[in-house]
């Protein structure tokens, strides 16, 4: 009796198991089509200016707009722009949802796969990039009109681009300065109104801060393969398919890296902890220099204002005297999956046209990208609060900006084939000159699969 | 008219179902359906193709998987520690003491306390200005400060002993249960035949606790092969892959590179692993208990 009813139940569950199963996998071929479907929006909605122009507008359109951490600083101003936007196009109205940093990339492609995808998304360029590779946004080359890509600066919006196509237009930019404090240089013997102008100054200031008071000065952190191409490496031939990473440039920056490590001038804690630790010491005091966005002043100011006093700004050394500065960049972008293309594009334009980024610039300390926004004297009128001599500082580097991306698939699986021999030369575990071999060898090896895969 | 046994199981299958149908929704479904994955090249928004072995032909030649892998084994270091440090706080709170309570919940603090907020914290206790390095050159052992979570011959032994810390509450709480369970003759006629304290503990304690230490190995070996949470604040698998285990570098591939397939193929290499050693367990941790003596 017992040994019947066990089987009664096992079938049950294995019954629930299958029936899981094939739930599964009937999904499972859903999902593999569902990378085919995003151009349903896209056959609805015609694919080039001139169409789009003898389109008439739509009624009641709903935009999806997805932003990155901006609620609840920025509630008020994102609210008032769409607002805005809402009362000069009043068949659309605009559907605002904020997400964090780290979670906005999952969700999107979760909605995407699910054939539900927001209108509108604030992405950075790395995850615009991805997606475009993807063939999964809309190309603004083909369906965004000349005189709203035209607002931009030149450098920033190619960040978008792969190939003969755009794929975000640009939005905000916060530039790195060189932050340093005051106490700890006058504490080492230096004088805090000469900060340095050359990495090479950086490094002397850095050795003599850690004789005379024990502390490091700073973690170097830069995006090495940002650096090796302002450096006149070529890492990748035009038709991408060759890696060359292996040049004399490319050795003498390597061996100046790891000089850093070697002689202690930078704490190797910073190889696992990169630039949040930087801040976190620097935030203690227990770090000198701090190069980062000038962002990060606000957040020095609320949680160290003993640090933050202390404070001193100048321009950040760059590698180059003249050449292009890597800049993190934020985007907006328009999912194929969009049921309303052209509005999006217009709305994507609007929050990021001169008006909406001069009055976000005005609210917390961002630049924008577009031209005649930069123009405006708000930008080269300083106070003496550290953040505002940091916005005309950098403001005035705004037309060397750009965001670094190859704008590959898996991208960073190539970078990293890279970086972690770049990591093993700065650990000690092999030199420079192998290290720029092997790390050579090894994108080769990722591009080509890459490549092949297409 | 169903007999009374009859009706008893009817109702305690009755009592799974809620969780059964859970359990079948958020762990069976998504286990199921990520089989298929790994065969494919499933990327989300690309059109998904399916590449038979070939996920599993990159995971053989992939070096950091290999790398990866060997740390996660590594990792099982852990479990004997684990195990033998929790039975030895359970035998000790066991003991009348003063204060019994407040070294028991002591004991289990790390236990509900956030994975990722210790690792925070554990992170500042191993920088080189930390207060590990302070105490290691005031005592004079140590006379660079070492950057535990920056050096790759330290960096995943540091974090296992994270592991370590946060999981002897936990471990301890079921041996406790289990020590009650002993009936306490056995260890006094041990000790009236002349055996001591530690005797005592190796020839009559641990084996009748065997099978809550066969269920606190399996569970522990589990948790180290899967080990994620310590090892992605600590680290995030560096410097230069040093502690990637796999459980790091399947979110790696899955949610930071999008390559699905791939992680999913990972992932039923390292399951196959798992099942592996858990047969293993189950096989040889068979005897013991107090059953098998009595």
């Amino acid at each position: 009796m017992k040994k019947s009813i066990r089987t009664t139940a096992l079938l049950l569950v294995m019954a629930m198991f299958l029936t899981t199963f094939l739930a599964a996998c009937s999904t499972g071929n859903e999902g593999g089509g569902t990378a085919e479907t995003p151009d349903t929006g896209a056959t609805e909605t015609p694919g080039k200016d001139a169409a789009a122009e003898t389109e008439p507008p739509k009624k009641n359109v709903e935009i999806d707009f997805w932003t990155i951490a901006l609620s609840p600083n920025f509630d008020d101003y994102i609210n008032g722009r769409i607002a805005k936007f809402e009362e000069a196009n009043p068949n659309i109205k605009v559907k605002w949802t904020d997400l964090p940093y780290n979670a906005i990339e999952n969700k999107l492609l979760t909605s995407i796969a699910g054939g539900n995808a927001p209108d509108v998304v604030n992405l950075n360029t790395g995850m615009a990039l991805t997606l475009a590779a993807k063939n999964a946004l809309v190309d603004l080359n083909q369906e965004a009109k000349e005189e709203q890509r035209s607002i931009y600066f030149e450098n920033m919006l190619q960040s978008g681009a792969i190939d003969d196509g755009l794929y975000a237009f640009p939005w905000y930019l916060t530039m790195s300065v060189f932050m340093y404090n005051k106490q700890i240089y006058e504490e080492a013997g230096l004088d805090p109104n000469q900060p340095p102008k050359t990495w090479d100054e950086v490094v002397q200031q850095a050795k003599q801060i850690k004789q005379n008071t024990g502390k490091y000065a700073f973690v170097y952190t830069p995006n090495i393969m940002a650096s090796l191409i302002e450096l006149g490496v070529p890492v990748l031939n035009e038709d991408r398919t060759k890696v060359t990473v292996n040049t004399p440039e490319a050795l003498e920056y390597a061996k100046w890296v790891k000089s850093l490590y070697d002689e202690d001038v930078v704490p190797q804690d910073g190889l696992t902890g990169g630039y949040t630790y930087n801040i976190d010491q620097y935030q203690a005091g227990q770090m000198a220099m701090l190069i980062t966005g000038s962002q990060f002043l606000t957040r020095v100011k609320d949680n160290a204002p003993d640090v933050y006093n202390n404070t001193m700004v100048a321009q950040q050394p760059a590698l180059t005297e003249n050449g292009n500065i890597h800049t993190p960049l934020m985007n907006v972008v328009v999912p194929k999956l969009s049921d309303s293309h052209q509005e999006s594009i217009a709305f994507a334009n609007f929050i990021t046209n001169d008006e909406s980024q001069l009055e976000f610039a005005k609210v917390v300390n961002i630049l924008p990208s577009t031209k005649v926004a930069a123009e405006d004297p708000f930008f080269s009128q300083s106070g003496d609060d550290p953040e505002s001599k940091a916005k005309v500082m950098t403001a005035a580097q705004l037309n060397r900006a750009y965001d670094f991306t190859f704008g590959l698939k898996r991208e960073s699986d190539m970078i990293k084939a890279f970086t972690d021999e770049w990591t093993k030369m700065l650990l000690g575990q092999q030199s420079p000159e192998d290290a720029l071999k092997i790390g050579e060898e090894n994108m080769q090896k990722v591009l080509d699969e890459i490549n092949s895969e297409f | 008219m169903l007999s009374l046994q009859r009706r008893q199981y009817w109702f305690a299958y009755f009592m799974i179902v809620p969780g059964l149908l859970l359990m079948a929704l958020f762990t069976f479904y998504p286990i199921i359906y990520g089989l298929p994955l790994a065969f494919t090249n499933y990327s989300v928004v690309d059109a998904t193709k399916w590449v038979g072995l070939a996920n599993f032909e990159r995971a053989f030649s992939d070096k950091v998987f290999y790398l990866a892998l060997k740390n996660s084994l590594i990792y099982i270091i852990v479990v004997p520690v684990i195990q033998l440090l929790s039975i030895l706080m359970a035998i000790l709170v066991n003991n009348q003491l003063r204060f019994v309570h407040f070294f028991r919940v002591s004991y289990f603090v790390p236990v509900v306390t956030s994975m990722v907020a210790a690792a925070i914290a554990w992170k500042w206790v191993f920088q080189g200005n930390g207060i590990l390095n302070y105490f290691l050159q005031s005592l004079g052992w140590v006379e660079k400060p070492i950057s535990f979570l920056a050096n790759p011959n330290w960096a995943l032994y540091s974090i296992m002993a994270v592991t370590v810390w946060k999981g002897l509450g936990y471990y301890m709480m079921i041996y406790l249960a289990g020590l009650q369970s002993i009936p306490s003759e056995l260890q006094e006629a041990a000790r009236i035949d002349g055996a001591g304290r530690a005797k005592v503990i190796w020839y009559v304690t641990i084996p009748l606790l065997r099978p809550f230490v066969l269920l606190c190995s399996l569970m522990s070996m589990m948790a180290a092969v899967r080990v994620f949470d310590e090892v992605y604040v600590m680290t995030e698998g560096g410097p230069a892959n040093a502690s990637m285990v796999t459980g790091v570098y399947t979110y790696q591939k899955a949610f930071i590179d999008f390559n699905f397939g791939y992680a999913a193929a990972i992932g039923l290499i390292v399951s196959l692993i798992i099942m592996v050693f858990s047969i293993i367990m189950f096989k040889t941790g068979k005897r013991g208990g107090v059953n098998y003596y009595g």
